[in-house]
């Protein structure tokens, strides 16, 4: 054929020499792997029927735990349906919600183990890095195959504000990425290129096309997501911390403008004008940097802040202060700082374009409050109307690509406008017994401390393992100084712990050992409740639930006199703490330290020494 | 002053000491060394990817040779008859004062520049996407990838894929190559080429295929800026392999234009042409191949699943069959029926024509019903016969 | 069985209480493998864009983005009506605020140059030739929906080159009198806050401004793309010219010719009267249909008067003595044409 006209001018025809192209399509490759690793663990969300409209999740565990947003399942209920790329679909249960921060957890049933996604550290992502977004945008899997889409991280510690007030969905310290989130992405993955979970997608900006892409999409960080993650499966209705004090930009940098004197910080020292020199490790230079921190901290965390109050640092550990829901208390501070710079232009406001905020009533205050919790809309009944019916409604609700029930078999839509977004309804919103802080289901909780301590068993080997490591167990919890705390510890370990306590409670999240922890809380008959802290991640981000401290409960939650177990090695079959110390305060000084005894009997019987070399033992 | 601390990216991403050096310079900041790409080291997959733009141009250029563009005439000459559309497709107004075409339009009405279209046998058959006939244009004209325009007649078209066929009296014309859909892997890059805006370069995009077997089947999705600029021109793999053919879809129908509304969203849909050998042959034929429909207004089935008619549309399928209100539809042609979602997905991967068996309860009976699709209403008028000896009665161009 | 149970190194030994999360070490040394091929090219661009903000109008946004392109301040931006107002403001990227005066801009660009206080060494240079083909990779830095912060860094997107084409767009209702070629890309740009921004390559040079936000005449769609940086770089070097300030007044109350011509052609002066000159209406049987004048032609030049606006074409046909033909260079589609025309004089009119 002679040389194409168009062809020439167009493609500016280069060659790519074969070894190049054979580059390039190795990347491709790659990226076709990572993407194949993780497509199995991304969830097509749906409440009771799967024709409503629907989100997006994804599994982290194999015992079935996802994560998905909050709005997802404020639209979908308490149960629903979940959609896998193998094509099945499996029911899930609401476990935890976070209406502050727009998280959730389902855990779905039906399969002996999941696929999970790996997690990743959003702290080491950059932008420009790579980032991939799967779910289901436009509920147009029929297939329940996630849609994968591709761009960059945009943007980094990003902050998009709430509504209702402005203190749920509020998206802190959040990921801008111009991968392409459409409505029916919440609630799912992102990953970077090497597949592992860096965000889930929630938001985007919308322009005036609509509620379609338009390059602008933000992720709650995973960061966020693990700090929240034990109060989630706790089954509990999250709330978000403050430090009770608000700041501007100072010229020294975030300066205190206000604070509540009885608050820790108040307490603590900080007064207005004080500036704020660290927050939770982290060096604060702006207020609004401080501001996307706290954001995605649970109330309750304990943190260490350090500031200069009249040419004095002083710094101390506190546990962060709850933020309300509903409406704003007179003396709450205000979310957002007010800049005032002494001198220079106004800031600029922010633009009116963006999503507006829904102004729906916070969980807990939801109209239908006092019907039971769980009751299911029969087939063919209309929805029970919820209150937030507003047509301009939760900001990435998914859209609704199917006629309603009634009507025709098929009514094509006239090719229409950029589309009025429509809400998703399926079984009316979740109606949780409790109110922010509160744990949902008192059952479910149960269920999930059953989980927890089966997930610890298995860290230490093992049923019969821990049996016959009783000997040992008993040792490390004579350590602990405290005949209640040595007694539940024993409790502990046996079988069927559940049933061996007279109350057993997961309260939720909070800090141990150093790591992100879930705190139990039990009583014996008669006796004083005690708490344990296990850990939820390892270093490289894999579930790792392990005993990592122990207190007597008071109101300090441990922050007085506790023991701390670390050290961890295997021993004849059974992975257990070599050491143990007693610890005080939030900041968790060592007070004594000790070694656990080796049980010689232990020792010889396995044939090896802790440390895991083998070796005949040399004596008893 | 204000004291302001450094931003915090410029601590985050402060890079080497090129740019440093750059910064602190008193000429004009040189742009970072343009680097074996990436600098990231010999055969990095940074490497990679920044030479993905070569690989772009090339695959393109290997498509570019059975790309057309394809022009239609016809409104200027008689505006009394047009559909209530502003400007025809091809017309040369740039929008005038007061007039219809001053309003905002919808998307989804066709613009001013050219469509797409592919060659897809060397005798002269083109397909291109309904998008831009969706007004029935009594004049097309298809220009090569060598420069010659030609007339073209409009034949059959496919209105559950948005495809349609023109054929062109011209022998010799290359067909480029295709990607069977058992090649097609999530994450794969994935290059549109379309002509729509105008110009003597047709327009590129790259993304990737995001999923395989949407829209009831039909369609590859890709996130590759998918609009009017490209609908009716090829997707290609990063080998200049055809994956599929660029057109507006949605599961919810909409005629020829609906989807378009998803433009540039990052999700485009492409219908393969490997495997589409039987309709690609209906439509050369002349062919209309329409979406089918039971015929029945449904609602929820009911404690036992299923979907429930409550009326049945006459003259339909349903109609024919001896459908029932009040009847149950449990079963499609042996699947069980999870809800009105599933049914519609279950109808739409079929055309108006097949026949189908549902399991049916009436009463207390279960009975098995054949029913045969029938068409919805034509979302796209019938194409005007077009007369090869002369101008049209219009006068022609 | 006791003997046999050994566990292995599934030991993950518990480090000590640590407050603060160190990010692991292990992903620190798998970062440099990754395939993350933009950093340098992004922090380089960021450094050089700023934030423009000025006064909101009905539904034009008052806040856009801006490019540094010289070492003592020159600020490059979109032409816009948020730059009407007294205050234009510009922050820096290390958070400082300035004013901004607005020195020139270009209606056939649609781009503007301000002018601040303050030494900026980061800055971008202007080249004169572009540097991108289609199919390049296009990083867009700019402050789209002004998510950034006033200390935060721009927001950025990628996309390639997806053609570089002449313009045919429309604002809203309006033709969009850009002259010239554009790179058109295939990232989402066009979005409030973009506009002005930077658009480089993958090695960090510019190749374009970000433009405005713009629909294709001929697909009737949204496009995103840039004005090319040799386009630019002519812009920015210009002489100095006054600064259009708006639609000027009409009732120029210069004396006019004694006998007025007649040509029978009004312009579409709708869009203002320092809007380009497009034939609206061609009196049948006029001076102008003779010549062979047709609606929506584009005046280009009115004998040896180039003429940009309707205000400059009509103060030129006023000049133009009736019975002597004169030259028109219009522009219609894309073929600039010569016509003769020879008004008549206005009595003759019926």
């Amino acid at each position: 054929m002679v040389l194409p006209a168009l062809a020439a001018a167009g493609a500016r025809a280069e060659d790519i020499s074969p070894d190049e192209l054979a580059r390039v399509k190795q990347a491709e490759a790659d990226r076709i792997a990572a993407v194949r690793k993780v497509y199995g663990a991304v969830v097509a969300m749906y409440g009771q029927a799967t024709g409503r409209g629907g989100g997006s999740g994804v599994l982290i565990h194999p015992d079935g735990f996802a994560l998905t947003n909050f709005h997802v399942v404020r639209a979908a209920g308490q149960k629903g349906k979940a959609g896998l790329a193998n094509g099945n679909l499996y029911d899930w249960d609401l476990v935890g919600m976070d209406p502050g921060g727009d998280l959730a957890v389902v855990r779905l049933k039906g399969k002996d183990a999941f696929p999970a996604a790996p997690l990743g550290d959003s702290e080491t992502v950059r932008v420009g890095d790579w980032a991939m977004a799967m779910g289901n945008p436009f509920v147009l899997a029929e297939d329940q195959t996630p849609t994968v889409t591709l761009g960059i991280v945009s943007g980094v510690r990003r902050f998009q504000g709430g509504q209702g007030g402005g203190r749920m969905l509020v998206y802190g310290n959040c990921i801008q990425v111009d991968s392409s989130i459409n409505p029916g992405n919440s609630g799912g993955p992102l990953f970077d290129i090497r597949g592992r979970l860096i965000g889930i997608n929630g938001r985007g900006s919308f322009e005036e096309r609509g509620r379609v892409n338009v390059g602008v999409g933000y992720a709650i960080s995973i960061e966020q997501a693990k700090n929240f993650l034990p109060d989630l499966l706790a089954g509990k209705v999250c709330e978000h911390a403050t430090l009770d004090a608000t700041f501007f930009d100072g010229s020294s940098g975030a300066v205190c403008e206000a604070v509540n004197t009885e608050s820790p910080v108040g307490k603590l020292g900080l007064r207005p004008g004080d500036t704020l020199l660290e927050f939770d490790g982290k060096t604060i230079t702006s207020a609004n940097q401080f501001l996307n921190l706290v954001t995605t901290c649970p109330a309750g965390w304990p943190v260490q802040v350090r500031f200069r109050h009249q040419d004095q640092d002083v710094s101390g550990w506190l546990r962060l202060t709850r933020l309300p829901y509903g409406q704003m208390q007179q003396q709450a501070p205000p979310v957002r700082p007010r800049i005032v710079p002494p001198e220079g232009p106004e800031e600029p406001e922010k633009p009116e374009k963006e999503w507006n905020p829904e102004d729906g009533p916070p969980p807990g205050k939801e109209k239908g409050e006092d019907e039971p919790a769980e009751k299911d809309a029969e087939p063919g009944e209309k929805d029970a109307e919820p209150a937030d019916e507003a047509p301009s409604a939760d900001p990435d609700a998914p859209d609704e690509p199917v006629q309603p029930e009634e009507g025709g078999e098929d009514a094509p839509d006239s090719p229409e406008e950029p589309d009025t977004p429509r809400p998703v309804r399926v079984a009316g919103p979740p109606r949780p017994q409790a109110k922010p802080g509160e744990i949902m289901d008192a059952k479910r909780n149960r269920e999930i401390c059953g989980w927890l301590l089966g997930q610890y068993v298995a860290y230490l080997g093992g049923r019969e393992a821990v049996d016959r490591g009783v000997e040992r167990l008993e040792k490390t919890a004579a350590l602990c100084d405290d005949e209640a705390v040595r007694d539940a510890m024993v409790l502990l370990h046996q079988e069927k712990p559940l049933d061996a306590f007279k109350e057993v409670e997961l309260e939720g999240g909070d800090r141990a050992g150093g790591r992100r922890a879930f705190r139990l809380r039990v009583r014996l008959e008669d006796g004083p409740p005690c708490l344990f802290w296990f850990s939820v991640l390892d270093d490289r981000d894999a579930f790792e639930i392990r005993l990592v401290k122990a207190a007597r409960d008071s109101e300090a939650k441990g922050g007085d006199r506790a023991w701390t177990f670390g050290d961890y090695r295997p021993a004849g079959g059974l992975t257990a703490p070599r050491t143990v110390r007693r610890v005080s305060g939030l900041e968790e000084k060592v007070e004594e330290a000790f070694t656990v005894p080796a049980p010689a009997i232990l020792a010889e019987a396995a044939g090896g020494v802790p440390g895991g070399t083998v070796r005949p033992e040399a004596s008893r | 002053m204000t004291h302001r601390t450094a931003i915090v990216a410029a601590c985050l991403f402060a890079a080497a000491g090129v740019l440093a050096a750059a910064a602190s310079g008193a000429a004009p900041s040189a742009p970072v060394a343009p680097a074996a790409p990436g600098g990231a080291g010999e055969g990095s997959a940074a490497d990679a990817y920044l030479l993905a733009p070569k690989a772009f141009r090339a695959a393109v250029g290997r498509v570019l040779p059975s790309v057309v563009r394809i022009e239609t005439y016809g409104g200027v000459f008689d505006p009394a008859k047009l559909a209530p559309t502003p400007t025809r497709p091809g017309s040369r107004g740039r929008g005038r004062p007061g007039g219809r075409s001053r309003r905002i339009r919808a998307v989804g009405r066709p613009g001013e520049g050219p469509t797409t279209g592919l060659v897809i046998a060397s005798d002269g058959y083109i397909v291109t996407s309904t998008f831009e006939f969706a007004d029935a244009p009594p004049i097309i004209t298809v220009a090569l990838a060598d420069g010659t325009r030609h007339v073209a007649r409009l034949l059959g078209h496919d209105e559950t894929r948005k495809l349609c066929v023109l054929k062109i009296d011209v022998e010799g014309l290359p067909v480029p190559a295709t990607v069977g859909p058992d090649d097609l892997r999530v994450g794969q890059w994935a290059v549109s080429v379309g002509v729509g805006y105008g110009a003597e370069d047709p327009a590129i995009s790259a993304g990737i295929v995001s999923a395989t077997g949407r829209v009831f089947g039909r369609a590859v999705q890709t996130d590759a800026n998918l609009s009017p600029a490209n609908y009716g021109g090829p997707l290609v793999d990063i080998d200049g392999r055809v994956i599929g053919m660029c057109v507006p879809l949605s599961p919810r129908g909409g005629g020829a234009l609906g989807g378009v509304q998803w433009y540039d969203s990052g999700i485009g849909f492409a219908v393969p042409l490997a495997g589409l050998e039987d309709v690609l042959e209906q439509m050369k034929r002349g062919e209309m191949i329409r979406a089918g429909r039971i015929g029945v207004q449904v609602a929820p089935g009911g404690k036992e699943g299923g979907v429930g008619v409550r009326e049945i549309v006459p003259d339909s399928g349903a109609a024919d069959a001896g459908l029932q209100k009040d009847d149950v539809i449990l079963a499609f042609d042996g699947q069980t029926v999870r809800d009105v979602t599933h049914l519609r997905q279950l109808v739409g991967r079929h055309v108006a024509g097949d026949t189908v068996t549902l399991t049916v309860r009436r009463g207390e009976e279960e009975l098995e019903i054949r029913v045969t699709l029938s068409a919805g209403e034509d979302q796209m008028p019938a194409p005007r016969p077009f007369n090869l000896e002369g101008p049209g009665r219009d006068g022609g161009p | 069985m006791r003997q046999a149970f050994l566990i292995l190194a599934l030991a993950l030994t518990a480090p000590a209480a640590a407050p603060a999360r160190a990010a692991p070490p292990a992903a620190a040394a798998e970062a440099s493998d990754v395939a993350e091929p933009f950093q340098k090219a992004i922090a380089y661009a960021q450094k050089r864009c700023v934030k423009v903000y000025g006064g909101a109008a009905g539904r034009e946004h008052g806040y856009a983005t801006g490019l540094v392109v010289s070492p003592d301040g020159l600020i490059l931006t979109a032409q816009g009506i948020y730059l009407s107002e007294e205050r234009v403001r510009v922050i820096l990227p290390d958070g400082s605020r300035h004013n901004a005066e607005v020195l020139r801009r270009s209606e056939p660009l649609q781009a503007a140059l301000l002018k601040i206080d303050a030494a900026t060494p980061d800055h971008f240079a202007l080249a004169a030739e572009s540097p991108v083909a289609q199919g390049d990779w296009a990083l867009a830095v700019s402050n789209a929906f002004n998510v950034a912060g006033p200390e935060e860094p721009l927001s950025v997107n990628l996309g390639i080159v997806s053609l570089v084409a002449d313009l045919e767009a429309r604002h809203r209702t309006q033709d969009v009198p850009y002259e010239g070629e554009i790179l058109l890309i295939d990232a989402i740009t066009s979005n409030p806050g973009a506009p002005g921004g930077a658009l480089v390559t993958a090695d960090g040079r510019l190749a374009g401004m970000l433009g405005k936000l713009f629909q294709s005449t001929s697909t009737n769609t949204r496009i995103n793309y840039a004005v090319p940086v040799p386009l630019l770089r002519g812009f920015v070097t210009a002489p100095e010219e006054p600064v259009g300030v708006g639609p000027v007044a009409s009732g120029d109350t210069t004396a006019k010719p004694a006998a007025k011509p007649y040509l029978g052609v009004g312009l579409f002066t709708l869009s203002g009267k320092n809007a380009p000159a497009y034939v609206d209406r061609v009196a049948p049987g006029s001076p102008a249909a003779a010549a062979g004048l047709r609606k929506d032609d584009l005046v280009l030049a009115v004998g040896s008067t180039v003429v940009r606006s309707c205000k400059e074409c009509e103060e030129a046909f006023d000049a133009l003595p009736p019975g002597q033909p004169a030259r028109l260079l219009v522009k219609r589609g894309r073929q600039v044409l010569t016509l003769t025309l020879t008004p008549t004089a206005k009595e003759d009119q019926p």
